[in-house]
């Protein structure tokens, strides 16, 4: 059934990846050349590249046979297509976000961009892997990128800080993935998926050692997606990190845990799907184990955002709370399940980045990074000031925004299945939501009703009000075509075992 | 002959790591980790994988520890430093060190976990280098991707710890 791709024969399903490493190499050399070194050059470059790098991933000619690449490391399917596309476009927003940033100073420019390449290829292999080793090669690949990103600020002492414990906790976690993998090796004598998938069909069942294996996988990978209780790095690293950086980490970096927690989890632990529903091998309760942490994930990220006057540690514990929001989808079990999740990913896209466009724009020109900053926005920045808050809205869950459409799908994907575990994540992620209200609420009172005597002027930026005003038409219009956007999601939403 | 080995190497491996993690002094966590390392190489050798030693000695020992060493010699005023550890958060601490620990000792000794007598060791140098050009060549490339970008990153951090003139006390 499944055809397995040799090294030179899977190359030609690799352009994209390929490409980055070579744009990787130009943007390293770019700066030697004298004549080329300007910044202007490597916003181009960077640009180019990612242009390219999403032309060659649209392009990926669609297999039905579901191959796999370089003998079985790298599945070819709807699964990391979506996601692919997902991250290049994210990379190429944070870069335009970048352009006439003065966070990450000219001359640092095209290391950044370099490494930012860097983390997209080990984003984009993430969510093809099918192999232990290399699933742990590209999350280290993308997260030591990040920790070096992080640090790149003109707040220096909050930036070292910043990447200092993203780098320790990081170290930490994916450690503790890479114990819990050579558990699963020890146990299965494999390191591919889809040969642990096969032992623990035929015999896997009821030994601890898996659930512990499990868990600390899940360490690694709750870490990326932020889940508590491995999130205590959100907030600082939010704080001090570069905004471009933030607003990509907290687009992309969660897609990519999402993307390693689907593949790795629905690949190894879950039997094929009939008729849409997924049944695990292993009798440890997996079901009430993610139910339990999606609802302390929502519960802790939106009671923590409470008290934070600073909006960049706002969204930091915002974020918390939507990984919980998306770990729903994930009890349910179901194909409808995983296909929420990417729906919900996709809203979160837009969301996210309208938003952080905003953020970007005020904390990177002006250094306006408190709630008491914002005050008056509203009649500072019109376009501004509506962009942000029809965001928040669709972050609360607004009908009848993106965030909306994204909570209903999933909500509604986990009460189908009438699980007990499902209706209760179901029920605390309404009461959250509720909560959620309050503190979103507060930068949209300081924006509007909050009036200063003589507010301090700001300066126009063409590129970032355009992109926040560009990101929140789909927020604002996505339920015209909702249906359609979640068929093609649903279309892509198929990988290997499903 | 070969249990006796097992359990020297394992003591002298457990037992420096435990002093690396518990020296207050920097210097002698750092050369500790050389007997770590060493019987780390030695358990290698007794599962019959050669080359996985030598890399082990050649890079950590050789490589990543002189390092650390040179770090440590380049760092001001670390031995005035040294000792000026503060433990926070002992109790909570103390509770998830021994649920972790009881529940992975509680796993390797409930399990039933596959053996393979141990066959006569064969030289492994020719089959991991073919396997590297053939079914690991693609994670081996990536390695080096990985490589490359954390030494772009290191002489990034280092050049804007340079540029930053107010950073630097002296």
């Amino acid at each position: 059934m499944l055809e397995l791709l040799d090294n030179m024969g899977s190359l030609k399903y690799f352009l994209a990846e390929l490409w980055l490493v070579l744009w990787i190499l130009v943007l390293l050399i770019q700066p030697l050349i004298p004549r080329w070194s300007s910044a202007k050059i490597s916003n181009c470059l960077a640009v180019l590249a990612l242009i390219g790098a999403a032309g060659l991933v649209l392009a990926l000619p669609v297999q039905d046979s579901r191959p796999t690449l370089f003998f079985g490391m790298l599945a070819l399917d709807g699964l990391s297509r979506f996601f692919k596309i997902l991250f290049v476009f994210s990379t190429l927003v944070t870069v335009l976000m970048n352009l006439r940033g003065q966070e990450v100073t000219d001359h640092q420019k095209p290391e950044f961009y370099a490494i930012l390449l860097g983390i997209l290829l080990g984003m984009f292999l993430t969510a093809a892997s099918m192999d232990l080793l290399m699933m742990y090669l590209s999350i280290e690949l993308f997260s030591l990128g990040s920790y070096i990103l992080a640090g790149f600020s003109k707040n220096e002492n909050r930036s070292d800080e910043a990447a200092m414990k993203f780098l320790l906790y990081g170290s930490l976690s994916t450690g503790a993935m890479l114990f819990g993998m050579t558990y699963l090796y020890g146990m299965t004598g494999s390191t591919q998926l889809l040969d642990i998938r096969e032992y623990l069909a035929a015999s896997g069942t009821g030994q601890t050692v898996f659930f512990v294996a499990f868990l600390l996988i899940f360490v690694g990978i709750g870490y990326k997606i932020s889940a508590v209780p491995f999130h205590f790095w959100a907030p600082d690293v939010y704080e001090g990190s570069p905004s471009v950086l933030v607003a990509f980490l907290s687009v992309a970096s969660k897609a990519a845990g999402f993307a390693a927690f689907i593949r790795l989890f629905y690949t190894t632990l879950l039997a094929n799907a009939s008729e849409g529903i997924w049944t695990p091998f292993v009798d440890f309760d997996w079901r009430a184990f993610v139910a339990l942490l999606a609802m302390a994930t929502m519960t802790f990220g939106n009671l923590g955002a409470f008290r934070q006057e600073n909006i960049k540690r706002l969204f930091a514990y915002s974020g918390i709370a939507h990984a919980g929001y998306i770990l729903v989808g994930a009890i349910a079990l179901t194909t409808a399940g995983v296909e929420s999740i990417l729906f919900y990913l996709l809203t979160y896209f837009f969301t996210n980045f309208a938003a952080f466009a905003v953020i970007v724009y005020l904390a990177d020109r002006h250094s306006m990074e408190t709630i008491e900053d914002y005050r008056d926005l509203g009649k500072r920045s019109p376009l501004l000031a509506l962009a942000l808050a029809f965001s928040l809205f669709s972050l609360i869950g607004v009908p009848p925004l993106a965030g909306f459409l994204g909570k209903w799908y999933l909500f509604a994907a986990a009460v189908q299945t009438l699980d007990p575990w499902c209706i209760a994540a179901v029920v605390v992620g309404l009461l959250n939501t509720v909560l959620s209200v309050y503190y979103y609420m507060r930068i949209i009172k300081a924006m509007y009703l909050d009036h200063l005597e003589a507010p301090p002027l700001l300066k126009p930026d063409s590129v970032l009000v355009g992109m926040a005003v560009v990101l929140s038409i789909p927020v604002v219009f996505m339920f015209f075509a909702a249906g359609s956007i979640y068929e093609w999601t649903r279309s892509l939403s198929y990988f290997l075992v499903s | 002959m070969f249990d006796f080995l097992f359990y020297l190497f394992a003591v002298i491996g457990v037992g420096a790591a435990l002093f690396v993690a518990f020296t207050p002094n920097v210097v002698h966590a750092a050369l500790a980790l050389v007997p770590t390392f060493g019987s780390l190489a030695g358990l290698y050798l007794l599962l019959g994988a050669d080359f996985i030693a030598v890399t082990q000695v050649a890079i950590y020992i050789g490589a990543i520890l002189v390092l650390m060493l040179f770090g440590i010699m380049y760092t001001h005023n670390i031995a005035r430093l040294s000792g000026e550890q503060v433990t926070m958060q002992v109790g909570a601490g103390l509770v998830v060190a021994l649920i972790t620990l009881f529940s992975l000792v509680a796993a390797v000794i409930s399990t039933d976990w596959p053996v393979r007598e141990l066959s006569e060791p064969q030289p492994t140098v020719r089959r991991l280098g073919v396997l590297f050009l053939t079914d690991y060549l693609l994670p081996f490339e990536i390695a080096s991707v990985l490589l490359l970008i954390a030494l772009v990153g290191a002489v990034v951090i280092s050049h804007s710890v340079q540029a930053g003139k107010s950073k630097d006390p002296s």
